[in-house]
């Protein structure tokens, strides 16, 4: 069961991600060049483990395609052979800069509808709570209008 | 005097079994060691192998799904260099690409490029591969004319499909590939003789090869000097 809890919650984090994942990659861009392997180390280090690490390559073509970046060939830091950078044009600057009001705007919403569900349940559990105590403290105790 | 010989005994006795014990305990912790090594020489090689199997692969994928030469290389090296820092983080080829090399090469082919052009490269790519492989025939036959028979379509489906469909699952066909190929081609053909006979169907002059290689020449150009201009960067 808590293998399965455990599986759900994966799988939930994978399908959220997934869902943001070209914006993580246009912020990433964003900051400065990138090439594909310096991606997964920036998501590993915020947290975001991928799945596959190469899922991000498809969505790095087709953001190229659709002009959003555009790459350029440089030799690394880290050495080797030269590496292919990505690096966001005028399009992708638009796109990342919408894509980040857009995600404020949910996140908010779906922010205020976990939080009030938390606080509803949280309230409804005080209430009986409350009560039950209530009841207690009238069996132990009494009160004047009982007796 | 004599208890003090037997005590010396007995501690000499207890350093030579302790030194066989270490001796134990150091043969043991050497044979360790070298299993230690050896796995993790095996293992080194399986990861070496898994890499260049994946390489194979997403190529393979990417040739028989019309991703030019030029993009199949571009993708190939940062692919590589992907698995190399991948590695060296130790993380396998299957922690990059998944479980499913095909569904991963697949997807990021259908990303590179749109559909109708890939389509229109294998429409081009496929009539050529074919006409090579006639024109071989009429230079084997010496003849301007090939007759064309049923088993002889049949023999050249095979060798198509099958070349097609181990690449794309294995990466390459290897020596028992060719022969798994080869030895179905050369039974389907006969068994297509046997089930329809050796009448000829209709006759192919060599002008009728050479058309169904043009137009996969200006793909085979460019491919060529993409693949002569890797070579150089290489270099």
């Amino acid at each position: 069961m808590t293998k399965e809890l455990a599986a759900t919650h994966d799988q939930r984090r994978s399908q959220l991600l997934r869902g943001v994942l070209d914006l993580c990659l246009l912020a990433l861009i964003g900051e400065r060049p990138r090439y594909g392997y310096e991606f997964v180390e920036a998501l590993t280090d915020s947290g975001l483990d991928l799945v596959s690490e190469g899922s991000i390559y498809p969505l790095l073509a087709r953001m190229e395609r659709a002009g959003l970046v555009d790459s350029y060939r440089a030799p690394s830091a880290a050495g080797g052979a030269p590496r292919k950078y990505y690096r966001l044009t005028e399009a992708g600057t638009a796109e990342l800069t919408a894509g980040r009001a857009t995600w404020s705007t949910f996140t908010v919403a779906v922010s205020r509808t976990l939080q009030g569900e938390g606080d509803g349940r949280g309230e409804r559990d005080e209430d009986e709570k409350d009560a039950r105590d209530g009841d207690t403290g009238d069996a132990r105790h009494g009160t004047p209008d009982d007796e | 005097m004599a208890h003090q010989t037997t005590s010396e005994t007995t501690t000499s006795e207890t350093i030579s079994e302790a030194a066989a014990r270490d001796s134990e305990v150091d043969a043991t912790a050497g044979d360790g060691k070298t299993a230690v090594d050896g796995e993790a020489i095996n293992g080194k090689a399986a990861d070496a192998a898994e890499r260049a199997r994946v390489l194979a692969v997403c190529r393979s994928n990417w040739e028989y799904r019309g991703i030019d030469d030029a993009s199949t290389h571009e993708m190939l090296a940062e692919l590589s260099a992907h698995l190399d820092e991948a590695a060296a983080a130790g993380r396998s080829a299957r922690d990059v690409v998944g479980a499913d090399v095909k569904a991963f090469a697949a997807a990021w082919a259908r990303a590179r490029t749109p559909l109708h052009q890939r389509a229109l490269r294998m429409a081009a790519l496929t009539p050529f591969v074919l006409g090579s492989l006639l024109l071989l025939t009429h230079l084997l036959d010496w003849t301007l004319t090939l007759s064309v028979e049923t088993s002889r379509i049949a023999f050249y489906a095979v060798i198509l499909a099958g070349t097609v469909a181990l690449e794309i699952r294995r990466g390459s066909l290897g020596f028992k590939g060719w022969l798994l190929v080869g030895l179905a081609a050369v039974a389907s053909a006969q068994l297509t003789t046997w089930l329809t006979g050796d009448d000829t169907l209709f006759r192919l002059p060599l002008w009728g090869t050479l058309l169904l290689m043009l137009p996969g020449l200006p793909y085979a150009y460019v491919d060529t000097r993409a693949r002569k201009m890797a070579a150089a960067a290489a270099e």
